[in-house]
């Protein structure tokens, strides 16, 4: 089998405390991600999957194992693994192309060329008529597309997303699964995505990876074996509902032992 | 082109409450208040002079503060050039540009803040007006003194400014910008830069109008010229005409160079939410 675009080997985090056990974040964890694939992270809050997004992202170090994207061992945040936060992180200062040129312009390209690479990311996204904007002048699902499209346009090998869509309202959360989910049907990066909503991750992963508290690590995986491209359709779809379920019972078996006892509900 | 949104969205900018609970005020009636204020204020002035009730030396009435000008006229500009230009200019660009690149440099370096944190800390609570009798044994009496008090005052204020600024970028930018391969360099220059213009500002219009206040103590105590001198002049032969027409001069400069101020400002950071 060829490399793994991604292979997290015994990842561990701990942050030492004062007269306390370490507070750990992450557990040991193994993780393998195929090139192409895209790949959910759900699980409780604080279980550790943003921690270990943002490790592979080389934001955070692991204090055990070692984090290896195309066999390199990770050390410290690269170009060639875009990363999109929950909060919003436009550049206030930039208007809309400023801001996805941001990343094209670092490379020492020539104006024109970065031009060219911003022009193609914004229209990807939608942005095409609002590209001189400052992003006060932007709803909060706009500035998401400039932040996607900030990172299309470094064209990153990973693309790693921490719940992007967390702060946005239902609907405009679902236009923007479906936009990302095009541009992955187009580019076919890998994409390592958190959340905590188990429809999306059944709506746009092809694996959910399972995770649960105490130990914090990845307790279960789930293929979801829907049929490419999804449709909005599919969400209401028994096969969906099914999968949801399972979802739901894998995550129930990866709360901590002592809360599972006290209830079964939530 | 292959766009692949429906734009139905649209652009929606962050509604900005218009009406805060405290000002329900529209801004013409604000205007129309203030204004008349002022006009009772003033009306008082000139109803207590001109009966004569308080005397002049106490509060000198429109005829004597027009006397006061036509005698200060002539020297106006030089006091006015020797405050200004080579006093409060000079000092403030020198001890502001020294804070901000110092306060910049504590932010960004764990050697430099290491080094040099114990010293600001210790002169920050310094009052710096208490430094005018040694800056005089120092500097003597002849416009290095105010230079030098402007200076460290300005120093003081913006290397608190410009440390705090570079601390309270939002992590997210530094994130957002090394995970898009900026190095350390370009993180500075395009990120942390823009980013603490406003609050840079911010301390830029306290420390201007401070300067204003060190440079007219500093010469009240030791100078000879300025404005501060001719108060101390005017004080010396009861001339309080005089006194009033030359604080009225300090204070339409004073303004002025803070409408300069927030007219970069606003240049600088038209992108900032609710400017």
């Amino acid at each position: 089998m060829s490399t793994p675009k991604i292979a997290c080997l015994q990842v561990r985090k701990a942050y030492p405390r004062d007269r306390q056990a370490d507070l750990v974040a992450l557990e040991r964890t193994d993780l393998e991600v195929r090139a192409g694939e895209f790949v959910c992270l759900v699980g409780p809050s604080g279980c550790g999957k943003s921690t270990l997004l943002f490790m592979v992202a080389g934001l955070i170090e692991p204090t055990d194992g070692r984090i290896e994207v195309d066999g390199q061992e990770v050390r410290g945040p690269d170009r060639s693994r875009g990363v999109v936060f929950q909060p919003d992180a436009t550049f206030p200062w930039l208007d809309v192309r400023r801001n996805v040129e941001f990343g094209p312009s670092l490379a020492g390209l020539s104006s024109d060329e970065v031009r060219r690479i911003g022009q193609r990311a914004i229209d990807l996204v939608g942005l095409t008529d609002y590209a001189s904007l400052l992003p006060r002048e932007l709803s909060g699902g706009m500035k998401k597309r400039v932040d996607i499209a900030r990172v299309i346009a470094n064209e990153p090998d990973l693309l790693l997303m921490d719940e992007p869509f967390g702060a946005l309202d239902a609907m405009t959360k679902q236009r923007l699964q479906d936009e990302l989910l095009q541009i992955w049907e187009r580019e076919r990066r890998t994409v390592l995505f958190v959340t905590h909503d188990l429809e999306e991750a059944l709506y746009l992963g092809s694996r959910v990876l399972v995770m649960g508290l105490e130990p914090n690590s990845i307790r279960s995986v789930l293929a979801v074996d829907l049929p490419r491209p999804r449709t909005p359709t599919m969400r209401t779809e028994p096969q969906f509902q099914a999968l949801r379920r399972t979802l739901l019972e894998h995550l129930d078996a990866g709360a901590p032992v002592s809360a599972a006892s006290k209830s079964g509900a939530s | 082109m292959n766009a692949v949104t429906t734009r139905s969205e649209g652009v929606e900018p962050t509604p900005t409450p218009t009406q805060r609970p405290r000002r329900t005020l529209t801004r013409r009636r604000r205007r129309a208040i203030g204004i008349s204020v002022i006009m009772v204020l003033v009306g008082g002035w000139l109803a207590l002079t001109l009966t004569g009730s308080v005397r002049a030396l106490f509060l000198p009435g429109p005829g004597d503060l027009a006397r006061a000008y036509g005698e200060l006229l002539p020297g106006l500009p030089r006091d006015i050039w020797d405050t200004l230009v080579t006093r409060i200019i000079p000092g403030f660009l020198v001890g502001g540009t020294m804070g901000l690149l110092l306060g910049m440099a504590m932010a960004t370096s764990g050697l430099v803040s290491a080094a040099v944190d114990p010293i600001v800390e210790i002169l920050r609570p310094l009052p710096p007006l208490a430094l005018i009798p040694l800056l005089i044994l120092w500097f003597g009496i002849g416009g290095t003194t105010q230079v030098a008090l402007i200076a460290f005052g300005s120093f003081i204020i913006l290397v608190v400014t410009a440390y705090e600024a570079v601390r309270n970028v939002p992590p997210i930018y530094l994130q957002a910008a090394t995970t898009l391969g900026a190095t350390q360099r370009q993180v500075f220059r395009r990120v942390v830069l823009p980013a603490i213009v406003p609050d840079i500002f911010g301390g830029i219009r306290v420390a201007v109008a401070a300067s204003f206040g060190y440079a007219v103590a500093a010469e009240l105590i030791g100078a000879q010229s300025g404005l501060g001198y001719r108060l101390v002049l005017a004080r010396r032969y009861l001339l309080t005409e005089n006194i009033v027409a030359i604080l009225v001069v300090i204070a339409i400069l004073a303004f002025l160079a803070d409408q300069v101020v927030r007219g970069l400002n606003r240049r600088l950071t038209g992108w900032k939410p609710r400017a």
